[in-house]
């Protein structure tokens, strides 16, 4: 069992081999989004030279063409990567931590789920209102959650994780089962639905970045501001409760910011797994400790998904790989890696 | 139930296990709602007050305590302060000297840095009564805190229960099941019957043989057979004694746990 949160900020104890561990990961992480960045905007089916990236930022002459290709195309596709990537680590964090079940993700909650039967019922069956597909799964990202939420609250005893995960596995069986149904009646519009399940930034632009922003910056905000009750929720309810904490709002408040934050991601990305599950997991391993997982997380799950990005478009370009095949892919093995040096799996 | 806990003393709840003692130390901590009744703390209801009102008179640690992963000491202790720092306020200084002062006074000083899965039991529950001197609450209620723990961590547990209420005035209310200890450490004793109290006062007093009989269902009494130290005696009541016997029909299976001799030589291969 496992209980995760954030951290106490400005708390004792950045010295020592943990503190170490600790800089090391926040430094890794910055250079991760950082390169992913400058990389993801040069390369892809046109190369724009690391030249022009500096002279597109100092204002200085650019060809029209790179300076649309990187504002137009490449910027805002880049930027809903790293808000998706964010936004999934951080609901990963929020999640583990209120379900105290280190096997949580958005898709433990019915948030995929959700995202999955609205997006399957526009791309399916109202294929011409294809442009309402970010909202439809977003709509059906919330409602699922507080669908799961409202059924797992009991009166007096709040909404306990164990109810909880039982209520999301339910929830997310009958919605499954939704999905195949819908895929069987309309099978002739299976791949646009796969494609999208699977994940993917092909053709997001700025249009997408402003639907997800809002939701993204109170999401985050509202994961940090409950970090620190989070982490006295580790020491157990009871502890929590004496220790000052409302358990039952704070629980409430923490899946609130994590449905909102994976319903956003859903909305734009498409069904991007791995990340919420396995970023937390890996910053931890990395970390050696559980105060800064949850800053830590949102930089590398940014990380994570903006090079996924990249390699799902360079790879085999000018055709795109799903990025969350790109994921799964990648970070899987290194999970196990991790795992494996870790003692883990030893 | 009646029970006035007054400032400064030193209380222990005992009685058969499923008596209701976890219960009622719960419901004193705010943790349970009573069905009936109310707790009151200074005079005010426990359940009117917001958590961290409660949790500034109030310190409470739980029976099954969780261990939780990768943190540190330092950073439980520090979780100690929630209640007595603002939202989204800074670590100050007034904060880490809370946490040395707490850190010295339960004698950890030397496990900072150490994470809670690598302590022992003793170690952990010391770590958490630091915790709860951080929270610095004037009451502290702890269910059953020996359990588990060898009897050097038991007595070394609540010498410091003793300290933090002789030397700084903390009340402190316990649920013990080792009714030696409570003889030995306790100022009152409040024995419970089913979720009543069946007996309220100074240990040697209320541990009578009557008690003994009609609460805890054995023969006992406090004697002085320990170098005149008041010790409690107790044994299972003769009929009961008389009926085991009587029933045990199989042959009795004694087994006996024994050093294995050294090993002469290795074996070695050809």
């Amino acid at each position: 069992m496992t209980t995760l949160a954030g951290g106490i900020p400005g708390a004792p104890d950045l010295a020592g081999s943990g503190g170490r561990r600790e800089r090391v990961g926040v430094v890794l992480a910055a250079i991760g989004i950082s390169a992913g960045l400058v990389a993801s905007l040069c390369f892809g089916a046109v190369s724009v030279p690391f030249n022009d990236l500096l002279a597109m930022i100092a204002g200085g002459e650019v060809s029209e063409a790179h300076r649309r290709i990187v504002l137009d195309a490449r910027l805002p596709r880049v930027l809903c990567a790293i808000v998706a990537g964010c936004n999934l680590a951080v609901a990963g964090v929020l999640l583990q931590s209120v379900t105290r079940n280190p096997l949580a993700d958005p898709g433990l909650i019915g948030v995929t789920a959700g995202a999955g039967v609205a997006a399957t019922i526009v791309l399916a069956v109202l294929p011409d209102y294809a442009g309402l597909l970010p909202v439809a799964a977003f709509v059906g990202a919330m409602a699922s959650s507080i669908f799961v939420y409202v059924v797992s609250w009991r009166p007096g005893g709040g909404a306990s994780p164990v109810r909880m995960i039982l209520a999301g596995v339910a929830v997310n069986a009958v919605l499954g089962a939704v999905i195949g149904l819908l895929i069987t009646a309309f099978a002739d519009r299976i791949p646009a639905v796969m494609f999208w399940t699977t994940g993917s930034f092909n053709g997001r632009g700025w249009s997408h970045l402003s639907l997800m922003a809002p939701y993204s910056i109170a999401g985050i905000l509202i994961a940090f501001a409950v970090r620190r009750p989070m982490r006295v929720l580790e020491l157990g309810d009871d502890a929590a409760s004496a220790m000052g904490v409302r358990v039952e709002r704070t629980r409430l408040v923490a899946f609130a910011a994590a449905s909102l934050l994976a319903g956003s991601a859903a909305s734009v990305a498409g069904l991007v797994g791995f990340v919420g599950l396995v970023v937390p997991h890996l910053v931890r391993l990395m970390l050696g400790s559980n105060r800064l997982v949850l800053p830590v997380s949102a930089f590398a799950g940014a990380a994570l998904l903006l090079w996924s990005d990249l390699i799902a478009r360079t790879v085999f370009a000018p055709s795109e790989l799903p990025v969350g095949v790109v994921t799964g892919l990648i970070g899987g093995p290194y999970f196990i890696f991790l795992l494996y040096r870790s003692g883990w799996l030893r | 139930m009646n029970l006035r806990i007054d400032d400064g003393e030193m209380v222990g709840v005992v009685g058969p296990n499923g008596s209701g003692k976890s219960t009622l130390v719960r419901t004193i901590a705010g943790l349970l709602r009573s069905s009936a009744g109310d707790v009151r703390i200074d005079g005010a209801g426990v359940s009117d007050l917001s958590h961290r009102e409660r949790a500034a008179k109030l310190g409470f640690i739980a029976q099954s305590a969780v261990v939780p992963e990768l943190m540190t000491v330092d950073e439980h202790i520090g979780l100690g302060r929630h209640a007595r720092r603002r939202w989204l306020a800074r670590w100050t200084a007034d904060d880490r000297e809370a946490v040395e002062r707490a850190m010295r006074v339960c004698e950890v000083s030397h496990l900072r840095g150490r994470k809670l899965d690598e302590l022992s039991g003793g170690e952990r529950q010391r770590v958490r009564l630091a915790t709860l001197l951080v929270q610095d609450p004037p009451m502290l209620v702890l269910d059953e805190p020996l359990t588990g723990l060898d009897i050097e961590h038991q007595l070394s547990i609540l010498e410091l229960l003793r300290s933090l209420n002789k030397d700084e005035g903390r009340t402190v209310l316990c649920v013990l099941h080792d009714l030696n200890l409570a003889l030995r450490f306790l100022d009152r004793v409040v024995v419970i019957k089913e979720g009543l109290i069946a007996a309220d006062g100074a240990p040697a007093d209320v541990l009578c043989p009557r008690i003994f009989s009609s609460v805890f269902g054995v023969d006992g009494r406090v004697g002085c057979e320990f170098g005149g130290e008041p010790v409690v005696m107790c044994q299972l009541r003769a009929s009961t004694l008389n009926a085991n016997s009587e029933s045990t029909e199989n042959p009795r299976v004694q087994v006996r746990i024994l050093r294995s001799a050294p090993r002469q030589g290795t074996l070695s291969g050809p």
